[in-house]
């Protein structure tokens, strides 16, 4: 894919993995009232156009809009789960300032984010299986076993076909601790 | 029971078996094997029908009706108590019982809800601020203006004025039909030779007639006024 436009690697994957603010679940859409002209716009433009895309690859769910030449200070508007509103005033900050705010106010802190962590791992450990893991059974899994209700066990695997007869007057295997060693008993 | 098995199996008693071997020797087995359905019926089962187990009719039907309700409710039960056990389990983990885990939040977040208030309010007075420098600077300059404006105008009056004045000075030298007659006289008795010479720097020699008495005097100012400044650049 070739490099057009202004700043290109904003659209790249490896800039967009850079980004470090999750959202909290409860904030559902993101808006920034902006203008094109003006010194104390200049942090909200920078915002925009350098965080922004960060900030989306991270909540994919959340929408975020922008309106630019409507007012005249610009402002991030959030709208949280239940109606709430947070208004965030950037007159005159920088970007960097910008992100940190919304950050502290809107983002998931550490703790959250590693508890939420481990949980994933335990999901994705392959080694469980179960209704809310990724396969129910290790019959899915290629290689193993097939489900035994779409290919049936072959008979010796069956437990109807046991011969308990010959199974149980077969001398076992091993020894038996009920008879002392080096002594034989005879009847 | 042992004995019949005894004469049979003593025989075949391995040097290890996983059976228990008794003190005489002998080994009993609980369950010996499940028969097929293919095996052929023991002798003494030959001919034998069974007795179908007594049911009571009515706790037969109260049973069947009921059984789902019971199995409804203990699942219910079940699951619960499978969930509370987990819910604790977690709560343990955690150190903080849900509630108080949701309370807690509520509580971070009122204060982070404050925190911006009080950093959008910190915002807002530094832009009132800078509206008021810009306002100021906007009259001070609009008042700058407007005096400019009234110099411009008082010095162009002014200047009006002057030329006012000139004229009315002039204009005593002025030939009016009064006058006229008087002047056409004086011109007539003045001789006002026109003949001299410029020299190549542009001065001229004058004749001697003193009829150009204004221009002698305007072209000594003149030199005058040329020499002032050569004396001062001598002098620095």
């Amino acid at each position: 894919m070739p490099m057009k436009g202004k700043f290109p690697l904003r659209r790249t994957l490896r800039y967009l993995e850079r980004g470090n603010v999750y959202l909290r679940d409860t904030v559902k859409i993101v808006t920034i009232n902006y203008n094109t002209l003006g010194e104390t716009h200049k942090g909200a433009r920078d915002f925009v156009f350098y965080n922004l895309p960060q900030l989306q690859y991270k909540n994919q769910n959340v929408q975020m809009q922008t309106f630019k030449n409507l007012t005249p200070s610009p402002f991030i508007r959030c709208f949280l789960n239940d109606g709430d509103e947070v208004l965030i005033d950037i007159d005159s900050k920088s970007n960097t300032s910008i992100l940190e705010h919304v950050k502290k106010l809107l983002g998931k802190s550490e703790e959250i984010l590693s508890a939420e962590r481990k949980a994933r791992e335990k999901k994705t450990n392959p080694a469980n299986f179960g209704r809310e893991f990724a396969r129910e059974c290790i019959c899915q899994v290629p290689g193993q076993v097939p489900c035994p209700s779409v290919v049936p066990l072959p008979e010796e695997l069956r437990g109807k076909n046991i011969d308990y007869r010959t199974l149980l007057l077969k001398p076992a295997r091993g020894r038996d601790p009920n008879i002392p060693d080096e002594e034989e008993e005879e009847d | 029971m042992f004995q019949a098995f005894k004469t049979s199996l003593c025989r075949f008693i391995p040097q290890c078996t996983n059976e228990p071997v008794l003190q005489t020797g002998c080994v009993y087995q609980t369950v010996r094997w499940r028969k097929r359905r293919t095996d052929p019926i023991a002798k003494s089962k030959i001919g034998r029908v069974r007795v179908p187990t007594p049911i009571d009719p009515a706790e037969y039907k109260f049973s069947l009706e009921k059984w789902d309700e019971y199995n409804i409710l203990i699942n219910a039960i079940r699951s619960h108590c499978i969930q509370d056990h987990r819910r604790k389990n977690k709560e343990t983990a955690a150190g903080v019982s849900l509630e108080e885990q949701s309370r807690k939040d509520e509580e971070e977040w009122q204060k982070l809800l404050l925190w911006n208030t009080e950093e959008n309010a910190k915002t807002r007075q530094l832009r009132e601020a800078r509206l008021r420098e810009e306002a100021k600077r906007e009259e001070e300059e609009k008042l700058q203006a407007l005096i400019q404006i009234e110099k411009e105008e008082a010095a162009w009056l002014a200047e009006l004025e002057e030329l006012v004045k000139k004229e009315k000075e002039a204009s005593k030298s002025y030939i009016t039909l009064e006058n006229l007659d008087e002047n056409i006289e004086a011109a007539l008795a003045e001789e006002k030779s026109y003949l001299f010479g410029i020299d190549k720097n542009g001065k001229f020699t004058l004749p001697e007639n003193t009829a150009w008495t204004e221009l002698k005097e305007r072209l000594e100012q003149k030199e005058r006024q040329q020499n002032e400044p050569q004396e001062k650049t001598e002098t620095a």
